[in-house]
């Protein structure tokens, strides 16, 4: 009988219960309160569908790499999630989901208007913006460049600057750059009504060119070249990105994008999300560092929004009103949700106003000025 | 300093690259608007010298100078293809032979006929 008590109370204690509480007082609350912030995480992806896609895999990986003695984190060496973690450290991950998002993305609105380049442009000077910030706040060089990319609204430029740059602060950026990408509807708006007037708001664009199909194909081409030879930093996630494009514009691997855009970038979000939240210890997440983190990003989205928005009312100005600048706050990716933003603020002005197609050449310039951004950074901080 | 360095250099190379991407596509769009143009007058050509070998032994077809309408080449020979065909059509099936396509306009879209008979009703 005493050997069946033992063998129960030698199980106990190496449960996790048992270690929880053994070391409760010298640091075990942590993990109970990362336990926690991992299901608040999962509360808002699930209730609240914030970037479920991405935010349920971070939040799961989270709670695995928090559950003690089970070895799941990114750091433990042998386990699983360290496996996995490899395709986030060895920047495998971000541009096939870049390959993705290249397949689903219509250049077309783009090519009917390059001058939306120049609102994608402004809109990234959010970035550099926030970099000064976090640098005043006391990151180092590297840290604040990995910091700003947040502004730029595209979750997996965040996750390869990051990682880059300053790969302890992945998880705070990566979770802090997808929870702001699910509140664009609430940061957004405020900022580009404070930013123009009704009349502004209200500037109705003239109808977009139609795209060859031929400008179709050759856009991706000539973007990867004329990009990588410039930047040559950058050539990894536009060269991924305009690939994803032109298996969808030359029309002749129908197989191939669907299956970048559905199985291919399916898989790579679930191992990207849960090997991002398997870095998310508790030492690594609980700290000051982080609450910093999570304010300059909003930080970045909001000077993001309104460098685009000041910039689109400078085209404006120039254009005598042929351009509504709320098109301009589309320029930090986010996509196509920044789009949508601009049609339904400037709905709010005018019912009749269709900005979404207006908006959306922006929106896609914000995709390849965030990666033209996070080349710079990482060629002049890496 | 370093920091106004990486600032400054940063907004300016990203400005620079999608200003060059800008100018890339505005020269690129003035290209293919170029050939497109170019290639219609090909189209024409094509169009009025396969119509005038169509109609030898079909009825005919009023070229698009006399009609007074501008029409695109594609339309043309669209329209002039199915009136021979029905034109044909009705003659193997005994039918009227004098059927004949003197001229032809576009029509109005619907929702522009919609809006025309508004603005009359008004």
């Amino acid at each position: 009988m005493n050997a069946f008590f033992e063998t129960v109370l030698s199980l106990l204690k190496e449960s996790g219960f048992y270690n929880i509480i053994q070391t409760f007082l010298d640091g075990g609350w942590r993990t109970v309160l990362m336990i926690v912030v991992s299901l608040v995480l999962m509360y808002l992806a699930i209730v609240r569908k914030f970037e479920p896609l991405l935010l349920l895999p971070i939040a799961f990986g989270m709670l695995l790499a928090n559950l003690p003695l089970a070895g799941l984190s990114s750091a433990d060496e042998g386990g699983l999630l360290y496996y996995l973690y490899q395709g986030v450290k060895l920047k495998i991950y971000p541009p096939l989901i870049f390959l993705g998002i290249g397949v689903m993305t219509d250049f077309g609105p783009l090519i009917a208007n390059p001058k939306s380049l120049l609102l994608g442009a402004a809109a990234q000077i959010g970035i550099f913006i926030t970099f000064i910030g976090a640098n005043l706040l006391g990151f180092t060089m590297a840290e604040s460049g990995a910091i700003g990319i947040i502004g730029g609204a595209d979750g997996p430029t965040a996750i390869f600057t990051a990682q880059a740059l300053a790969s302890h602060l992945t998880p705070s950026i990566a979770v802090a750059a997808y929870s702001y990408m699910a509140l664009v509807p609430v940061i957004q708006p405020p900022i580009m009504r404070l930013l123009t007037t009704k009349k502004e708001r209200a500037v109705r664009m003239t109808q977009l060119r139609e795209v060859s199909r031929k400008e179709k194909i050759l856009f991706p081409i000539i973007v990867t070249i004329l990009v990588s030879l410039l930047l040559p930093s950058a050539a990894t996630l536009v060269g991924m990105l305009m690939l994803g494009n032109l298996l969808r514009e030359s029309g002749v691997v129908d197989r191939l994008a669907k299956t970048a855009q559905n199985e291919l970038m399916n898989i790579v979000t679930i191992l990207l999300g849960i090997s991002v939240g398997s870095t998310a210890s508790a030492e690594n997440f609980l700290n000051l560092q982080t609450l910093k983190i999570l304010v300059l990003g909003m930080f970045a989205f909001a000077m993001g929004t309104a460098t685009g928005v000041l910039f689109g009312k400078l085209m404006c100005l120039i254009t005598k009103g042929k351009v509504n600048p709320l098109i301009g706050a589309a320029g930090v990716s986010a996509v196509p949700m920044a789009a949508r933003i601009a049609q339904k603020v400037g709905r709010e002005e005018d019912p009749d106003n269709y900005l979404l197609m207006h908006a959306m050449g922006p929106n896609v310039a914000g995709v390849i000025g965030s990666a033209v951004a996070s080349g710079i950074l990482i060629a002049m901080l890496g | 300093m370093e920091i106004a360095k990486v600032v400054i250099i940063g907004i300016v190379l990203v400005f620079l690259i999608l200003v060059l991407l800008t100018f890339v596509l505005v020269l690129f769009g003035r290209i293919t608007g170029i050939r497109i143009k170019s290639s219609d007058k090909g189209s024409d050509k094509r169009s009025d010298k396969d119509n005038s070998l169509q109609a030898e032994g079909l009825p005919t077809c009023e070229a698009p100078g006399q009609t007074g309408y501008k029409e695109t080449a594609d339309d043309l020979s669209l329209i002039c293809a199915i009136s021979a065909a029905i034109a044909a059509f009705r003659e193997s099936e005994g039918e009227s032979g004098g059927f004949r396509v003197v001229a032809f306009r576009k029509t109005p879209r619907s929702h522009e006929r919609l809006r025309t008979s508004r603005a009359d009703a008004l």
